[in-house]
């Protein structure tokens, strides 16, 4: 992904000063960057928020980036670290009761599993909705997630294993089961 | 026997993307990072010069009046310019404080990000400049808070003290 010639070019002219070709970059990955932001925090603002200090983070150290590196998986990793400070910070406030909702009402209206899934999410720890989310939303091998999170491989295998296992043990997913098995 | 793993189906669906303004948001929490726009060289900056020189003389005669008593003392600030251009030989500092003359004030650098600086202390009060790269290229302070056309097509920036 970061082998399109554009994207170099605008990382580069980021490094000049440039704050419209950071716009693309922007563009091109805010919407990965406010997903990953959004699961892990679970609310809409905070992880708008969250993700909005990321690309400035992100901005302000661009020239520690590693343009071996793939700028998405780079972004992504302090948009991780950042979502999980915010937190710890906002568990010390005892502010979640002012947490929004991350699902509209006419996703619930669509599909109840979607809800469901949701809810089942928020029992999870910030590192096990980052590694869900990386994994089946974005697509990332237990490798890139050890990378972009960096923890080591076994960790994000264990912890991708209790994730699952604490969501497939929803009601949900234990009445598909047995009808299945029926 | 089934494999089929159902978070594969309805985690990606979960996905939600950013709101419309998010990039702007983003835009305008950048930090200013004063960037270098480069002026084809072809044409000469010499026309703002004499445009702000002969401005200023203008100004000089108009405030040549009886001095008046007990004037209070003007105050002043330091003020940093900073410019990105790593493949500048040379970068000068030309504004309406140098009376628009070339050779009074060369930034340093450029340091190891590629950024050239001067700091100025400079009188309360309405000031304009430019960048002057090379000696021949006009560079025009984009992340200015504040530009005026200089009559030829081009925009000095305007530093309010």
């Amino acid at each position: 992904m970061n082998d399109e010639p554009d994207e170099k070019e605008w990382i580069q002219r980021s490094l000049e000063g440039d704050p419209s070709a950071f716009s693309c970059l922007v563009l091109r990955y805010q919407d990965v960057a406010v997903n990953l932001a959004r699961r892990i925090t679970g609310s809409r603002t905070d992880g708008e928020d969250v993700a909005q200090e990321a690309f400035i983070r992100a901005y302000r150290k661009l020239h520690q980036f590693d343009p071996v590196r793939e700028f998405r998986a780079w972004l992504l990793g302090i948009t991780a670290n950042l979502a999980k400070n915010h937190i710890r910070r906002r568990t010390r406030r005892e502010d979640r009761e002012q947490v929004d909702p991350l699902l509209q009402e006419e996703q619930h209206d669509r599909d109840p599993r979607l809800a469901a899934l949701t809810d089942a999410m928020e029992a999870l720890s910030a590192s096990e909705r980052a590694i869900l989310t990386l994994k089946y939303m974005e697509g990332y091998s237990v490798n890139d997630i050890a990378t972009i999170l960096k923890i080591r491989q076994s960790a994000v295998k264990m912890r991708l294993a209790r994730a699952r296992e604490h969501l497939l043990n929803h009601p949900l997913f234990q009445e598909e089961n047995s009808y299945e098995r029926s | 026997m089934n494999d089929h793993d159902p978070l594969e189906d309805l985690l990606p669906r979960l996905k939600e993307s950013a709101p419309k303004d998010f990039a702007r948001r983003v835009r305008l929490g950048l930090p200013v990072r004063r960037r270098a726009v480069w002026w084809p060289e072809g044409l000469a900056w010499a026309p703002p010069m004499v445009a702000g020189a002969l401005a200023m003389l203008l100004l000089t005669l108009f405030l040549q009046m009886p001095p008046e008593p007990a004037a209070p003392e003007p105050t002043a600030r330091v003020v940093r310019f900073e410019l990105l251009a790593s493949e500048a030989q040379e970068v000068q500092l030309v504004g309406s404080f140098t009376q628009w003359e070339t050779g009074h004030i060369r930034l340093q650098g450029p340091d190891a990000t590629g950024h050239w600086t001067v700091e100025l202390t400079l009188p309360e009060g309405r000031h304009e400049y430019g960048f002057l790269v090379d000696g021949h290229l006009w560079v025009s302070d984009s992340l200015a808070e504040l530009h005026r056309e200089d009559g030829f097509g081009r925009l000095n920036a305007i530093l309010e003290i």
